[in-house]
């Protein structure tokens, strides 16, 4: 049942190479094995079902019209040993760390533009540099509380940073919904790892939000701001205030007086310490940003440059998640930290560089072209699979703004089993740690899949698929195994 | 500490759970045991859900097809079964982390299950689709008295709640003002069924079924839970609860203490001599007031901390 799944030229986070199972699969792979292809199917749409029941859906948009879905659930879990696991945890820690320095210095000394490290150009007149952050006080130096870092895996097996997300990262929910998922169709099968907890990540995300609050009170009131119930992400949103504890509010539920924020409650108004918001920067405060966002709130801004409120993550942070500005950040990871980068970045080519863009322009064919700015993977070329005439109509758009653009070779993504039709079949995937306060970094994380066959594209816009990730600390008998087999390969 | 949107919420979600409720219990009077004879007659039916004019509009005449698509599936209805599920959970959606995930669970459950039946509905399910509908709701109402919380959450649900049953008890009350034998035996029976009272009735000694007696049980009697009076005292208690942390009385509390008083009060010989229609005209006046004010208590503006 398995076997169809392995592709030359990627890494398969199941198998060998030669076929064989890795070790910490064995029993997940007995476990299936032992199933038949119709128990399977049954199993995932029974998942489907549930998550219909419990609405943990998304909203797209098509035509006019939106529509509920359920993120596609495959019930083969990944697993990540608990060794190749520290690895990546200190590899995201450090560059959130380093990312975080580095937004402190561009709104305030901007010593890393002074030495010429990260070009000052690139920085201060990107559209997500926040002039009103110029000079502004951060509660506790915090700009990204939240980060969401997307890992890809080389047809070596290496771990590589893909991208950041600094803004509002979406999916944490369905890391837990997702676990929550295989506990309940697979309950044996689960208790035969040892998966590390996933849970007290939302204690320590929990009291951490309380911790930022400027005003000195034992008990801050924290908020999670939301576009509201027709937004996509929103069932996040409900699932993070559920597991923190705090209020969700929309902009209409808030209102600002002498530079403080207050919700407006049934016993009247109530101050706001911390604003854990989900709405990007432009819509945050119609005083300060887009004048026509019915999503803010007025005067939050003013309160916030006053150091009334904190806000999580803070504005203007997506300057530096940018795809032109990833491709210095292992050395803004060496100048604020004087340490080596951990996790390597995928090779990118910056296009206003002629001789880049010489190169990228006759290679178009090998190459992902990204937007900069762009994100939930639109607008953008992956040049194996693209038509001449798509090639083109790149090709001419790199030229007419080569600022907006940047490219990478394309990196055949890892492949991992997934149940399709009744069998597994190798399917490309991603995997999207999420890091806490630059500390503590959620077990696993999300593992989407791209469902279609051969796609490279995992996000859920284009129709990919998640996985229930977890980290395994192997026992004796599976250490074992590993040895015996690293010696039959 | 309540957010005045999501107190706004969570009355118009019990409302509308009620509100199905409600009419199921009413088409089930009337389709699954339906008058024996000639006697049928619809658009009473229609009068009670308080949109004649829709239905006008939608339908060429009033028969027991027309009127139970329109009660039960149509969506140009906003009262109809199918209706109340979807409003029931948007509302809920908007209040969602607040309520324990069964309870969204089961909101969602029925707006799912109700849509994907909706006008397939032949006569040999009319029962078992009224039955879910009744079914779901005590699920629902059993959630609230099992796993929330008893303090302001709860409180606004209870407003919700019993605000509706007023207007329905009343509205049920008053259809026999639109029936040509407003002394029928038959009649009154239907009006105990339709709020489920028939049961209760006849155990608080209610051997005969007159029109008076039938009257005064479903407006003063304290103990049945879709008497006018109790629903009234137990919004009361409710909205007292809901705002007790406001500081000065909101006007819907002084409205309901008002109308508690009136439906405590007035006697049946009163009652009698303005008739039992006028009365409940007056009833249903009222409620909407409250209704209103619960909503001007919730959004005035206010100007200081």
């Amino acid at each position: 049942m398995f076997h169809s799944g392995i592709v030359k030229g990627c890494f398969n986070e199941m198998f060998f190479d030669d076929h064989q199972i890795r070790p910490c699969y064995e029993r997940v792979f007995t476990h299936f094995s032992g199933l038949r292809s119709a128990a399977l199917e049954e199993q995932s749409r029974k998942a489907r079902r549930m998550f219909n029941r419990l609405g943990v859906t998304f909203t797209v948009y098509q035509e006019s019209a939106s529509l509920e879905r359920t993120l596609p659930f495959d019930i083969l879990p990944r697993i990540i040993p608990m060794d190749e696991w520290s690895l990546l945890e200190r590899g995201v820690r450090q560059r959130v760390r380093a990312l975080n320095l580095f937004l402190r210095d561009i709104y305030h000394e901007q010593e890393i533009l002074h030495d010429g490290i990260v070009p000052r150009e690139l920085v201060v007149t990107h559209p997500d540099y926040c002039w009103a952050m110029v000079g502004t006080k951060v509660p506790f130096g915090q700009y990204v509380t939240l980060a969401g870092i997307d890992i890809i895996r080389d047809p070596a097996g290496r771990y590589l940073v893909l991208e950041d997300n600094l803004r509002v990262p979406s999916g944490i929910s369905y890391i837990f919904e997702n676990r929550q998922m295989t506990q309940r169709l697979f309950p044996d099968m689960c208790r035969k790892y040892r998966i590390q907890p996933i849970l007290p990540a939302l204690s320590f995300f929990a009291r951490y939000l309380r911790s930022l609050a400027p005003r000195q009170t034992s008990n801050p009131t924290v908020v999670l701001l939301t576009p509201g119930k027709y937004n996509s992400a929103y069932y996040d949103h409900v699932f993070l205030s559920q597991q923190l504890g705090i209020h969700l509010v929309e902009g209409k539920d808030l209102l600002t007086l002498n530079n403080r924020v207050f919700m407006r409650t049934v016993e009247g108004l109530k101050q706001i310490d911390v604003i854990y918001r989900r709405i990007d920067d432009a819509f945050l405060d119609p005083l300060a940003f887009r004048s026509d966002s019915v999503l803010g709130v007025p005067g939050l801004m003013s309160a916030y440059r006053a150091g009334h409120v904190a806000l999580v993550n803070a504005p203007g942070a997506g300057v530096a998640d940018d795809k032109a500005v990833y491709a210095y950040v292992p050395e803004i990871i060496r100048y604020y930290l004087n340490e080596e980068p951990i996790l390597q970045n995928v090779p990118t080519y910056l296009l206003d560089d002629p001789e880049q863009r010489r190169y990228v322009l006759a290679n178009l064919d090998k190459m992902v072209v990204k937007k900069t700015t762009g994100a939930g993977g639109y607008g953008m070329l992956i040049g194996p699979k693209a038509s001449a005439a798509e090639i083109e109509d790149f090709a001419r758009a790199i030229v007419n703004d080569p600022k907006e653009y940047i490219a990478q070779p394309t990196i055949n993504l890892s492949q991992h089993p997934s149940l399709v039709n009744g069998r597994f079949e190798g399917r490309h995937i991603d995997l999207r740690p999420f890091v806490i306060g630059g500390e503590r970094v959620i077990p696993g994380g999300l593992t989407r899949v791209a469902l279609r066959k051969g796609s490279l594209v995992v996000n859920s816009s284009q129709g990919g698929g998640c996985k229930d990730t977890w980290v395994v600390q192997l026992d004796g008998q599976q250490q074992e195994a590993g040895r015996e087999c690293r010696i039959v390969c | 500490m309540l957010s005045c949107r999501h107190a706004d919420s969570l009355i118009w979600l019990s409302r509308f759970i009620e509100r199905a409720e409600n009419n199921a219990r009413i088409l089930e009077v009337n389709f699954v045991r339906p008058f024996s004879g000639e006697n049928a007659s619809w658009e009473p039916l229609v009068a009670v859900t308080g949109n004649v004019v829709d239905f006008q509009r939608l339908y060429d005449e009033a028969d027991a097809a027309s009127v139970f698509d329109f009660l039960a599936f149509s969506e140009a209805n906003p009262n109809s079964i199918v209706a109340c599920a979807a409003l029931a959970r948007e509302n809920a959606l908007a209040v969602r982390e607040r309520l324990p995930n069964e309870l969204y669970e089961v909101v969602n459950r029925f707006h799912l299950t109700l849509r994907a039946c909706a006008h397939r509905v032949g006569e040999s399910v009319v029962y078992p689709f009224l039955d879910l509908v009744k079914r779901q709701s005590m699920i629902f109402q059993g959630l609230i008295e099992a796993i929330l919380p008893h303090g302001e959450d709860g409180a606004f649900l209870r407003i919700g709640r019993y605000l509706e049953r007023i207007d329905k008890t009343s509205r049920i009350l008053d259809v026999v003002h639109y029936h040509p034998d407003a002394a029928d035996e038959e009649l009154w029976l239907r009006v105990l069924c339709s709020v489920s009272a028939y049961e209760a009735y006849r155990r608080s000694g209610g051997g005969r079924v007159t029109p008076r007696d039938v009257t005064a049980f479903l407006v003063h009697d304290g103990d049945f839970p879709r008497s006018l009076a109790f629903c009234a005292d137990q919004a009361l208690l409710a909205a007292q609860r809901a705002f007790a942390g406001a500081g000065q009385i909101p006007e819907s509390v002084r409205l309901l203490e008002q109308l508690d008083r009136r439906l405590r009060y007035t006697t049946m010989d009163e009652i009698e001599a303005q008739g039992l229609h006028a009365f409940l005209q007056v009833i249903l006046q009222e409620n909407n007031r409250i209704g209103e004010a619960v909503q001007r208590d919730l959004f005035v503006e206010e100007d200081s901390a």
